[in-house]
């Protein structure tokens, strides 16, 4: 059982010490020279002006959102997709029902006019 | 979506019979019946433009009279100018002004005397009037009342040493070079910013009556909600702008509420310095200008001086000037159709277009030597003959040209993506697009067939058979669209022209005006005097002032020249055309996206070089 | 020496006349070596493009001169981004300011190429608008002749970039250096600006103001083939 994740283990641990690696190899190549001029948020040259802390339309936000739902419905659809055969029928209905509910979801988000920009 | 139904073609406008007298022009007769006194002088200019002198206050309402008047209908306003003819009289200023109905072109000419440089401002009669007059207020000092917003537009907004183009302005600049970097490493922000941006950015501080009462007054909640928006710059150093230009932009999330273009960081000063030049040695500063398409402005410069001095060039100059205009349109939209393409992500085009391009430019090295600096003209003709065999390389070219046009075209036309950037962004209409003084392609897509070329014919236009590509709705496709098809028929063009070079001196014979040729000079006594002669003195234009335009790849480009009998220019002024298209873009994109300004921006053509100047 | 002189560090590990510390070890220069190369083949421009000299840049980056087999092709319009910067065209007084911030905003290591003319010198406009130089504002490595320059010599200019950086070495990093009160401020003090400003005085002045003349680094590709050559005997 524990041999089927040694294999997830020396990728997360290969992973990390990769870009560790560049992190370091890069540190200690590097010549840093800060300075508040280049610290400033780049505005093509001019200096920014006023502050960016400002409220923003909430349609950024459904757009993210719906996003994330909708991508993390992908994400499921992976796994059940490796063992979509050993689960017959009853996955397949199964998956059906998880996406007919969020189809609902969109239809909702559609008619309530979520997916137009203005 | 643009129309695909069959509209009815507007009318190719043409210029009416210029007039042998100018006291016999319909817009003279016009003016001195109304204004009587208040015309100081009439006169004909060397292309047949009437120029019409007339008392400073009165010119808003000569200006009032010209546009809306039904037998004049000046529509069009090519170009406000300043100059200053020396001697501290005072400041001219000119408005040139085309009308489309009829045809015809007019100079109003005030001279604003030095004690009271002022004069009332156009703007409310012609929008296009805006930036022109503020670069007469940058480089001359006038100010134009009633102007919305008069401020320095070429040079740094704190700019103190004064108005560069007046003559008693040194050429150096009044500080020295060392104050002169000082100052300009300086710049605080609110140098940076005019007052409406800081005021957008809800940074100017309110006066204490504005907030007096505490209630939910409608004024005070926009005032909260007015620092809300974003204003943020976009370039001057930035890769879809064509250049160093500059747009304050004000964002509600992705729409641009307002937008503010800044120009003037390419300004090199090419007015003042070629007044230090002389005529001759004024061709290699008209390249610098539209760099893209450098041979159109030599040509065009010839042209202007050539009027001036009352010469005629030979015919085969004649055929080899519109071979190398019509080969430099080519040159100047291939550059557009690259970068345009590029600018709304498809990158393919752009090496496609280049490739191409440097074939042109192989001929022009051929030819001149340079690449993109060519100065190919002079004063009475050419720089050389053209070369053995250059005609048949530039037959393969033009023969070829059409497969990457075909292809470019193949890639983008119908592309459901080119498409959704482009189609119904940016959209004017015919009218606003006269308003804002547009000229080029940018005017012919929104629905006006004008054309210098066929308007107003030079280098012999009028013997070739070409169409001129119009628009319908006026959106970015639809200036796709034409200058896609005026290159078509620039290929046309050029094929119908490599057939027809004439044998014969590519210069006139007139040793006063261009140097003989160098084997003469090396073997004449006459032809060695002459040649020196030319080299010492310069070329002697003859005192008189013109306005002289051709079609360039942008749009109309003019040229305002006085001379005083001299070697060198009293008065040098390129009328870029892209300076009076730009103007237009808040126009354009104000209500759209950020992505808009982008297609809306690449779509009007312009290029930082004419601009600035 | 004469007063008017700005001395640049000049670095020529190679002839060997800098003091580089403890004596350097093999790892140490193969460490160099391994750096600087990557470092040279993978220079990620920024082009300050203003005026004709641009185009020429674009051309250089087309399929005819192709500088992406240098490892350049990747234009970066972000200093954040990008090692090279390349002005090219003309720069006025109102550009100025901006081309220095954008300069400051570029992180370390980076170097400076001045394209054309107008850019190294101020070019055929010698009036009151234009930068005599963009020298003044921010250092710069190579400078470039011509009006515009051919896609050729923007090419021979990387190259020329690209041995400068083969001489740089992380143990004395002296091209890196970079004080935080410089930000915003001139290249040049005020009375190098006014020597340069004289007349014919970037052709008489600006290389030892530049600390060009009389700099031993070894810059061009085939100086360091002749150097070699002389060592041999």
């Amino acid at each position: 059982m524990k041999q089927a994740y040694v294999g997830v283990v020396v990728l997360f641990v290969v992973g990390l010490l990769t870009s560790g690696m560049f992190l370091l190899l890069s540190h200690l190549a590097s010549a840093y020279r800060p300075s508040v001029v280049k610290a400033m948020p780049y505005e093509s040259g001019i200096d920014p002006l006023g502050d960016t802390r400002e409220r923003y339309s909430v349609k950024f936000y459904i757009v993210a959102m719906l996003f994330i739902v909708f991508d993390i419905e992908t994400i499921f659809f992976l796994p059940w997709a490796v063992i979509f055969r050993d689960l017959g029928l009853f996955g397949l209905i199964e998956m059906f029902i998880f996406v007919f509910v969020l189809a609902v979801g969109l239809a909702y988000a559609w008619k309530k006019g979520a997916l137009e920009w203005d | 979506m643009s129309s695909t139904v069959a509209q009815p073609l507007p009318d190719l406008v043409v210029g009416a019979e210029p007039v042998a007298d100018a006291e016999a022009s319909v817009a003279v007769q016009a003016l001195r019946s109304r204004f009587g006194e208040a015309v100081r002088g009439v006169r004909m200019d060397p292309v047949g433009t009437p120029v019409v002198t007339i008392d400073p206050a009165r010119v808003h309402d000569a200006l009032s009279f010209l546009k809306t008047d039904a037998a004049q209908s000046y529509d069009l306003l090519l170009d406000v100018m300043g100059a200053d003819p020396g001697g501290g009289v005072g400041i001219q200023v000119w408005y040139q002004l085309w009308s489309m109905k009829h045809g015809h072109m007019l100079r109003l000419l005030a001279l604003l005397p030095r004690a009271n440089l002022s004069v009332q401002s156009a703007v409310d009669l012609y929008p296009a009037a805006d930036w022109l007059e503020r670069e007469v207020y940058d480089m001359y000092g006038v100010s134009f009342e009633g102007h919305p917003d008069l401020r320095r537009i070429l040079m740094p907004e704190n700019y103190d040493e004064g108005f560069p183009l007046r003559k008693d302005f040194p050429l150096r600049g009044r500080f020295t070079r060392s104050e002169q970097v000082r100052r300009a490493l300086n710049r605080s922000t609110e140098d940076v910013y005019s007052r409406e941006e800081l005021a957008l950015a809800g940074l100017l501080e309110v006066e204490p009556a504005a907030e007096a009462s505490p209630g939910t007054d409608e004024g005070e909640a926009e005032d909260y909600l007015a620092g809300e928006k974003m204003v943020i710059n976009m370039g001057p150093q930035h890769p879809a702008t064509h250049g160093v230009l500059r747009l304050v932009l004000q964002l509600d999330g992705e729409t641009i509420l307002r937008c503010i273009p800044h120009i003037g960081y390419l300004h090199t000063g090419f007015e003042k310095t070629c007044e230090y030049r002389e005529w001759n040695q004024v061709v290699p500063y008209t390249d610098r200008m539209d760099y893209l398409a450098p041979m159109l402005y030599n040509i065009g410069y010839a042209g202007a001086v050539e009027s001036l001095l009352g010469v005629e060039i030979t015919p085969r100059c004649q055929v080899v000037r519109l071979i190398m205009s019509e080969l430099n349109r080519l040159l100047g939209h291939l550059l557009w159709l690259g970068t345009g393409a590029m600018d709304v992500g498809a990158t393919t085009v752009f090496l496609y277009t280049f490739q191409e391009r440097e074939r042109i430019y192989n001929l022009h090295e051929a030819y001149c030597g340079g690449r993109i600096t060519t100065s190919v003209t002079r004063i009475g003709g050419m720089v050389a003959d053209l070369p053995v065999g250059w005609l048949d390389a530039c037959r393969e070219l033009v023969n070829g040209l059409t497969a990457t046009i075909d292809e470019a075209e193949r890639l983008l036309t119908k592309n459901s993506i080119f498409q959704a950037r482009l189609v119904d962004v940016g959209i004017i209409d015919a009218e606003k697009a006269l308003e804002y003084g547009l000229t080029g392609p940018n005017l012919r897509a929104s629905g006006v067939a004008y054309d210098v070329r066929k308007a107003r014919p030079y280098l012999g236009y009028d013997e070739y058979d070409f169409d001129v590509p119009v628009g319908v709705v006026g959106d970015a496709y639809d200036r796709y669209l034409v200058r896609i098809e005026e290159m078509r028929q620039s290929i046309r063009i050029l094929q119908q022209a490599l057939d027809r070079v004439p044998a014969g001196p590519i210069n006139i014979q007139d040793p006063a005006v261009i140097l003989p040729d160098k084997s003469e000079a090396m073997s004449s006594i006459d032809a060695m005097i002459s040649h020196f002669k030319l080299v010492m003195e310069g070329v002697q234009v003859p005192a008189g002032d013109v306005w002289y335009s051709i079609e360039a790849t942008k749009g109309e480009l003019g040229f305002g020249l006085i001379s005083d009998g001299g070697p060198k220019p009293v008065r040098c002024r390129f009328r870029g055309p892209s300076f009076v298209n730009l103007a237009a873009l808040p126009y354009l994109v104000e209500g759209g996206l950020v992505s808009d300004v982008i297609a809306a921006n690449a779509s009007i053509d312009i290029v930082l070089g004419e601009i600035d100047r | 020496m004469s007063d008017d002189r700005k001395r640049l560090p000049t670095v020529n590990v190679a002839g060997g006349d800098v003091d580089t510390g403890p004596p350097a070890s093999w790892m140490i220069t193969k460490v160099d070596a391994v750096v600087n190369w990557s470092r040279r083949n993978s220079l990620w421009p920024m082009p300050l493009g203003t005026a004709c000299c641009a185009i020429e840049m674009m051309a250089t980056a087309g399929s005819k001169y192709d500088i992406a087999r240098f490892g350049a092709e990747r234009f970066s319009f972000s200093p954040r981004q990008a090692d090279l910067m390349i002005v090219a065209g003309r720069v006025t007084y109102k550009m100025a300011p901006i081309l220095r911030r954008i300069w400051d905003q570029m992180p370390q290591p980076k170097w400076c190429i001045s394209m054309g003319a107008c850019a190294s010198s101020g070019g055929m406009f010698d009036n009151y608008t234009i930068v005599q130089g963009i020298d003044q504002i921010i250092p710069v490595d190579v400078y470039v002749p011509g009006c515009p320059p051919r896609p050729e010599s923007l090419l021979y200019a990387l190259m020329m970039v690209q041995e400068k950086i083969k001489g740089e070495s992380l143990a004395n990093p002296v091209h890196r250096e970079e004080s935080p009160d410089a930000a915003g401020k001139p290249n040049l003090p005020p009375e190098a600006i006014e020597l340069v400003a004289q007349p014919f005085g970037n052709s008489t002045r600006q290389n030892r103001i530049s600390g060009v003349e009389g700099s031993s680094a070894i810059s061009r590709p085939r100086d360091r083939r002749e150097r070699l050559l002389e060592h041999q005997d």
